[in-house]
């Protein structure tokens, strides 16, 4: 066992088999966040299994050897609990949430859930219909359907380019016997990560998840295709760069993205400024040009994702139809601007204390501090504390920022893909300015 | 630690001191919301042009001051209320507090920002037809309320739109801005006797006016439901991909003995993964992916929704068991166990939601203005400790009643979709 300590209240430990723990004590908080996280998610699945982390991470509440579904769940309503979990491209996490006093049933329950699920046939074949729902669903949702076709456009030959939920036919496709052959592969304790964060003593946690979780067995786990910069997965510039998917929603979904550095990069810390500075926020260029001034918009935001190999970029809006050139234009343009000189100091300054200060508020809850530390240890494959990541911050230069913009927004490397509602008199004006000039 | 004081000018606010947070929550509540309307859409289109800029600062200025220290300021226009909302890092609470004032002391409201947001609102009344939950919700009020200001949508809808104009909804706001509609209601890291004396010196300026809007006192015809069978019974068909179920029932007002009864009812149904609706939907049949509850009360009267978005070929068989955990709660004893253990998660949420700055600054300023008086947290667990399972049988008989139910079924259903019998409860009393 090992304990590092990369911050005050912050423990890391690691268990004899692998499982790390971290633990953030705060004393003075109401309540107690444990989270579970596997790093296994939907870019470690074939075409013929997508969908399988996130229909195994529904199948852990489903009953175990001692207790049935109905059991688990009245013990954590007894707990006061906030329960659920979500499955990402690179990770699926599991939490609770609960009045501090609670911890130690979260852990025991929790405990049952991850070790001895029988993953009921009975069970398995309901909860593959709920999936099903949750696609039907998702096809419904403009914003999550433009946000994941932007990240095909990025990624088109690889399973990061896939929707983590899969496909209808491959949820289909699912078996109980590849959910069984995936959880033995992937849920192993040297690919287990517990964050606890809340009123904890930390000595009290390490010695319950040890009793909890140390006898669950270490192994390899797969692994996942790197994204190479060139080869197979490298991005076809010649392609045209628009991609429409018309449906018959209402309203018209835009995004615009593109492929970008990746957590283990040096200059990482570069991307939220850059987000800061482009959509993320009310006072961006964009969010005025697009919504104060002109109300095309009922929502415009942008955002990024960064992996240990790769990153991207996503600045989404949605739109009335008959707007939808016109916001694109507007976008392009304000984009393009962003090439043509490195970002003023005072921007910087004001962009670094807009991050800090926008970090400071989000992590005061223990539920989002503690997917923060997950977050941050898979991709960074480090444990990066608040405080580390904003010293990191601090050493961004203008420069810096000015490598991001010319990278993201310039060099035909940008996507566009729009979806929902594309009237068929803007289908030719929607066109990306750069990209078609070859 | 919290305390609740009055300005000279009429101004309540509602302080807690959280000394451990990193940031404060301000909600600024006016109370003005989307009924006190000439048209539907108004008081939202009026509420919206706060955010375009002071007598003293361009939006994106405003904007600049609060995001760029990593703050959040937002507008938020219920049924019945305003929320003018910022969150910003405790070093710069001033700037929030400065801010809030500017905004309702020196609001600009030019003809020019008014056409843009207008044109927001077209987008994002298209955004709300595309979203099954919010368009389920918005036809449920509708459906109960009919014929009021009360029931029309929030954002109003396309048709009425254009026939807003600038001047009514600059008089509006003007008159919603008075100091006697306004409540401050502040959560976070601050010394209670230096945040009140900042208070006090920043919003104590703000003077009456003579033309100041007052809420008309509550005439119960405005809810008068008119002539027609029950359960009412809506169907929207479009092309979505979901079927999506909401039973809504008109229920009491908030400061209703019956109300924290409700709300564990509602929690009884739809709280948790093991309550029932869920449990039935869900979990045993595999029909839905999502089942929600939500009971709002308002100073004069009450709404509250069972909502799930279903596989379409599963509409009937979902009404089925809405209907029959409905006849379930009527007509027995919800069971010691289960009580208790919804009971034990719905008093772990609240502890839990009100952990947290934000959520808590909301709900304390939603509170004064609609029952008129502080009520704080705990005055609502005390209510929750006292209510019994005969409570909940009782309640479930008086409100979930056919002739006060409105069946909504919005996306993937036929036009000619009929709801099941099962719905007519009380059937020893007939059915109109």
């Amino acid at each position: 066992m090992s304990v590092k300590k990369p911050d005050e209240n912050v423990i890391l430990h690691r268990l004899n088999n692998g499982v790390k723990i971290v633990v953030d004590n705060m004393p003075h908080s109401e309540s107690v966040t444990v989270a579970f996280a596997f790093g296994v998610g939907s870019r470690y699945e074939t075409d013929d299994i997508a969908g399988i982390s996130h229909l195994l991470e529904h199948m852990f509440f489903k009953g175990t050897k001692t207790r049935s579904y109905g059991d688990i769940s009245r013990q954590f309503d007894k707990l006061g609990a906030l329960v659920n979990a979500f499955t990402q491209r690179d990770m699926t996490v599991y939490y609770a949430k609960a009045p501090y006093e609670n911890f130690h049933g979260l852990i025991d329950l929790w405990a049952d859930m991850l070790n001895n699920s029988i993953l009921d046939a009975n069970e398995f074949r309901k909860e593959r219909e709920v999936v099903l729902q949750e696609y039907m669903r998702y096809l419904d949702n403009g914003p999550a359907l433009a946000y994941s076709k932007a990240y095909k456009a990025c990624f088109p030959n690889s399973p990061l380019g896939r929707p983590v939920i899969g496909t209808e036919s491959s949820i289909r496709s699912i078996t109980r016997d590849k959910l069984k052959r995936f959880w033995d592969e992937m849920y192993t304790a040297n690919n287990l990560i517990i964050a606890v964060v809340g009123r904890v003593d930390s000595e009290a946690v390490i010695s319950g998840i040890d009793r909890a979780f140390g006898s669950m067995a270490p192994a390899a786990t797969a692994r996942y295709n790197r994204i190479a910069a060139s080869g197979a997965d490298k991005i076809d510039r010649k392609s045209n760069h628009v991609i429409l998917f018309p449906d018959d929603k209402e309203d018209t979904h835009i995004a615009f993205s593109a492929r970008t550095l990746s957590a283990k990069d040096p200059e990482y810390a570069s991307l939220p400024l850059t987000n800061a500075m482009v959509a993320e926020s009310k006072r961006s260029p964009i969010y005025k040009a697009l919504i104060t001034d002109r109300g095309l918009a009922s929502r415009v935001s942008s955002d990024f994702e960064l992996f240990p190999d790769t990153g991207i970029f996503i600045l989404s809006a949605s739109v009335s139809p008959k707007h939808a050139s016109q916001s694109i234009k507007i976008i392009e343009e304000i984009l393009e601007s962003y090439t043509e000189n490195e970002p003023s100091r005072e921007m910087l300054t004001l962009s670094k204390r807009q991050v800090a200060g926008r970090l400071a508020l989000d992590l005061e809850d223990t539920f989002d501090l503690a997917v923060w530390y997950i977050q941050m240890y898979f991709r960074h494959q480090k444990l990066l504390s608040p405080r580390s990541f904003i010293e990191d911050l601090q050493g961004v230069t203008s420069s810096m920022v000015y490598r991001r913009f010319k990278q993201i927004f310039s060099d035909r490397k940008m996507y566009l893909t729009v979806v929902g509602n594309i009237p068929s008199n803007q289908v030719a004006k929607i066109t990306l300015k750069r990209s078609d000039e070859s | 630690m919290l305390h609740a004081f009055s300005l000279e000018n009429g101004i309540q606010c509602i302080c807690e001191s959280k000394p451990w947070a990193k940031s404060v929550a301000l909600s600024l509540g006016l109370g003005m919301g989307a009924r006190h309307g000439q048209k539907p859409g108004l008081v939202y289109l009026a509420m919206q042009m706060l955010l375009h800029g002071t007598r003293l600062h361009t939006a994106t200025e405003i904007f600049e001051q609060i995001e760029g220290v990593g703050g959040t300021i937002s507008v938020t226009v219920n049924r019945d209320l305003t929320l003018i909302r910022c969150h910003i890092p405790a070093p710069y609470v001033n700037i929030g507090v400065k801010t809030l004032h500017e905004l309702v002391a020196s609001p600009l409201l030019k003809e020019s920002a008014f056409e843009a947001v207008k044109n927001k609102m077209v987008a994002q009344i298209l955004a709300r037809e595309n979203n099954g939950f919010l368009k389920t919700v918005t036809v449920a009020y509708e459906s109960s309320y009919p014929h009021t200001a009360f029931g029309a949508p929030i954002l109003g809808d396309l048709k009425n739109m254009p026939s807003i104009n600038f001047h009514e909804a600059k008089e509006a706001l003007e008159r919603a801005l008075d100091p006697s509609n306004l409540v401050i209601s502040s959560v976070g890291a601050f010394s209670l006797d230096k945040y009140q004396a900042l208070i006090r010196k920043t919003f104590g300026d703000i003077s009456a006016s003579n033309t100041a809007w007052r809420p008309r006192p509550w005439n119960r015809k405005d809810l008068s439901v008119k002539e027609k069978s029950f359960p009412g019974y809506i169907v929207a068909s479009d092309k979505k991909a979901q079927a999506h179920i909401g039973v809504s029932f008109r229920v009491v007002p908030i400061s209703d003995p019956d109300f924290p009864v409700l709300l564990l009812t509602n929690h009884l149904l739809t709280g948790s993964t093991s309550s029932r609706l869920y449990h039935e939907i869900r979990e045993k049949r595999g029909l839905a992916y999502t089942v929600y509850g939500m009971a709002r009360g308002y100073a004069d009267t009450g709404f509250w929704i069972l909502y799930a978005g279903i596989h379409p070929q599963g509409v009937t068989e979902a009404l089925h068991i809405f209907a029959d955990q409905i006849n379930d709660l009527r007509d027995k004893l919800v069971p010691a166990s289960e009580f208790n253990y919804a009971k034990a998660h719905l008093e772990g949420q609240l502890r839990l939601a009100f952990e947290l700055p934000s959520p808590t600054a909301d709900w304390l300023a939603i509170q004064q203005i609609r029952r008129k008086r502080p009520f704080y947290f705990q005055d609502l667990m005390e209510q929750l400790l006292e209510v019994k399972p005969s409570d909940i049988k009782n309640v479930s008989r008086n409100m979930l009643r056919h002739r006060n139910c409105n069946i909504v079924l919005v996306g993937a259903v036929s036009p000619d979709f009929k709801p099941p019998n099962s719905f007519l409860f009380e059937k020893n009393k007939g059915q109109k």
